[in-house]
């Protein structure tokens, strides 16, 4: 990992706002290496300090303290026309009094690039978007996908180190936003540019992204790939967070090297990923993903095995594709299993007894 | 086309709903202005008023001399002159305001909500005093043994008193004082609808300040510079109180000339001649930019 030159390396960036006690903390001490070359997504909820993260890196925002390098050159003091990274906005902020070609080649010609250049360079972008019949188009008269492929070949034409995308998606319709993912990834591939994506959209961020920095309360929770994030989330925070979870409340008995055993409150055993340091006594809180459960019918043998929590069914909700059972397990606790209606899976009904059975894989320890 | 009766009552409302302005407008606009026209074009009375006998004398004395003897025609650009002069104070007067209202606008537009408002305010304060007395307290103010003279001098900057009052430089600050806030409000207007986005966009392309205010602002705020621009420079052609008293009536403004004509000189036909020519100059210029940016338009399409 020494020798790798990180395309962006954030040190302990805090940005606050104001001064004395109305102050406000936007980043607390945040440090971020991404590499070159690299799908990066930012996620959180509104708030979480992302979009600032991201204005730091343009060069939008001041650091109150910290560093940002890019491939090993410091850029916080520089302004963001002196940075070789280009934003791809929100709102697209397209230049509506110019038209697609001249919104491409603002850079270029802010570059003074040569025309010839210029040219093909701006061939070559509308064709990567897919906008070459709408060069000399005004932003006005275009579609919102359409301006959304206008503003990414726009941030794209200088070829820059690194790019950044402020909730590019967020104001296309849902059709639009599926392609429009499978698109942007695509775009990365072919230009080989570092892609910085910041989105509160769990489901962008997992398909798209080869790591996911996962951020709440201007603190970076969790940074990994997304598998990783997923099936074992860190903290209460990350777990909720990305898709649905249930939580239980257990104590440590004993520890292996990456995982734990623990015992529920209601007497069950369960074996779980450990990924922080935890201590046999230690009271925890396990995650457990509702898709990654069985249900089966309640063994005649008493007591609770490793994995083998016994329950009652105490609501079902039919979806289709998937029937949700919620389980009581004790007075306090229930689960939530999601049950594929594939053929051969079993049918239950409620106050039916039944056994979850929960694998190791899908349960992990939370730091929190 | 066949109309139903609930279009017709439509349109009755519409009718109604414009009439009362537009009965203002007949009254007070198109008859006094077509009383002007036709009097430009009457022999003037000796004691003011008119003689209803047609007579182009009004627009040949415009650009000619009489001789007093021969009754020959000789060029005369005298008053084309005090036009010209009136047109480089107005064009002067309107590049002025724009420097100091684009600032101005600029920071108004990026307060905060809250303040804005206070501001938008503070800038119309001036009209709640009558503009006469504005002018002569600005009078005060710059004449030769005024505060800013006297000021000047205690503190050692001059020795003798800056010439302000009755020069065309009085003048231009009476006009520049009068008619910045006709630029402001314009301006204000189109920067608060301007997206600052745009600048944070342009700013990533590697653009810098000076290009961002040429390629991205002024473009985008055109609408606001224009109308400013127009209701600064069409009164400040015409003023009359300004070029009056700040300037002593020493250089003659478009307004004086046309005042001296209805007052001293008793000329009616010559001074609605004068106005009559001011009116259509710039009712020409009007419509010619408007074609203009029609044309302009449809380029964009």
């Amino acid at each position: 990992m020494a020798s790798s030159v990180f395309a962006v390396n954030g040190i302990s960036i805090t940005k606050t706002w104001g001064a004395g006690s109305s102050a406000v903390t936007a980043l607390n001490d945040v440090s971020i290496a991404i590499e070159d070359n690299e799908f990066f997504t930012l996620l959180g909820p509104s708030g979480c300090g992302k979009t600032t993260l991201l204005r730091c890196i343009a060069g939008f925002e001041q650091l109150t303290a910290g560093r940002i390098l890019l491939f090993d050159e410091e850029i916080d003091h520089l302004p963001p026309n002196k940075r070789p990274v280009n934003t791809v906005f929100q709102h697209y902020a397209l230049f509506p009094h110019m038209s697609v070609a001249d919104n491409i080649s603002f850079s270029l010609r802010m570059l003074k690039r040569g025309d010839q250049e210029i040219r093909q360079t701006v061939g070559k972008m509308l064709d990567l978007v897919h906008m070459s019949e709408y060069a000399d188009r005004r932003p006005t008269q275009l579609s919102g996908g359409q301006q959304q492929r206008v503003a990414l070949a726009r941030a794209l034409a200088s070829h820059p180190k690194v790019l950044l995308l402020d909730e590019p998606l967020s104001a296309l319709d849902l059709k639009l936003r599926q392609q429009m993912r499978v698109e942007l990834k695509q775009l990365q591939e072919e230009t080989g540019i570092t892609f910085i994506f910041v989105t509160h959209d769990q489901e962008e961020a997992l398909t798209m992204s080869d790591r996911i920095a996962v951020m709440s309360d201007g603190r970076i929770q969790q940074t990994g790939a997304p598998v990783e994030i997923y099936e074992h989330p860190v903290s209460h925070f990350v777990a909720d967070f990305i898709g649905e979870t249930n939580f239980l409340e257990a104590a440590i008995q004993s520890v292996d090297i990456d995982s734990a055993h623990c015992r529920l409150v209601g007497g069950a055993r369960l074996t779980a990923r450990l990924t922080t340091p935890k201590q046999p006594g230690d009271r925890v809180t396990i995650s457990v993903r509702p898709e990654k459960v069985l249900l089966t019918a309640k063994s005649g043998v008493s007591g609770n095995r490793d994995g083998r929590i016994d329950g009652i069914v105490e609501r079902l909700v039919y979806l289709g594709t998937d029937t949700h059972y919620q389980v009581r397990l004790d007075q306090q606790t229930t689960l939530l299993a999601r049950i594929q209606n594939s053929a051969e899976s079993a049918k239950f009904g409620e106050n039916d007894a039944v056994s979850v059975v929960v694998d190791q894989s899908a349960c992990s320890v939370l730091a929190d | 086309m066949i109309s139903t009766a609930a279009e017709q009552r439509d349109r009755r409302a519409r009718i109604l709903l414009l009439s009362p302005a537009l009965l203002l407008v007949i009254c007070f606009l198109v008859l006094p202005l077509c009383i002007i026209v036709v009097y430009s074009f009457l022999t003037p009375g000796t004691y003011g008023g008119v003689i209803w006998d047609f007579s182009f004398e009004s627009y040949i004395q415009f650009l000619f001399e009489r001789d007093l003897f021969d009754d020959t025609l000789v060029f005369s650009s005298a008053y084309l002159q005090i036009y010209f002069r009136s047109f480089v104070q107005a064009l002067v007067t309107t590049i002025a305001c724009f420097l100091i209202g684009f600032p101005t606008a600029w920071y108004i537009a990026t307060l905060p909500e809250r303040k804005k408002y206070m501001w938008v305010l503070l800038i119309t304060v001036p009209y709640w005093i009558n503009l006469l007395i504005r002018t002569i307290a600005m009078l005060f103010l710059v004449r030769n043994e005024g505060p800013l003279n006297y000021a000047l001098i205690a503190s050692g900057l001059i020795d003798e008193p800056i010439k302000i009052a009755y020069t065309n430089y009085g003048v231009g600050i009476g006009l520049i004082y009068t008619y910045l806030p006709f630029m402001v409000l314009p301006l204000y207007a189109a920067i608060e609808r301007f997206d600052f986005r745009l600048v944070e966009a342009s700013y990533d392309l590697y653009a810098n300040r000076w290009i961002i205010l040429r390629k991205i602002i002024f473009p985008l705020i055109v609408p606001g510079i224009v109308a400013g621009s127009l209701l600064v420079f069409i009164p400040s052609l015409g003023s009359f109180i300004a070029p009056d008293l700040l300037g002593g009536g020493k250089n003659l403004m478009i307004g004086n000339l046309i005042a001296l004509q209805f007052q001293g000189s008793r000329n009616w036909p010559f001074g609605s001649a004068a106005a009559v020519i001011l009116m259509t100059v710039v009712l020409c210029a009007l419509m010619l930019y408007i074609r203009q940016q029609g044309r302009n338009r449809l380029q964009l399409h």
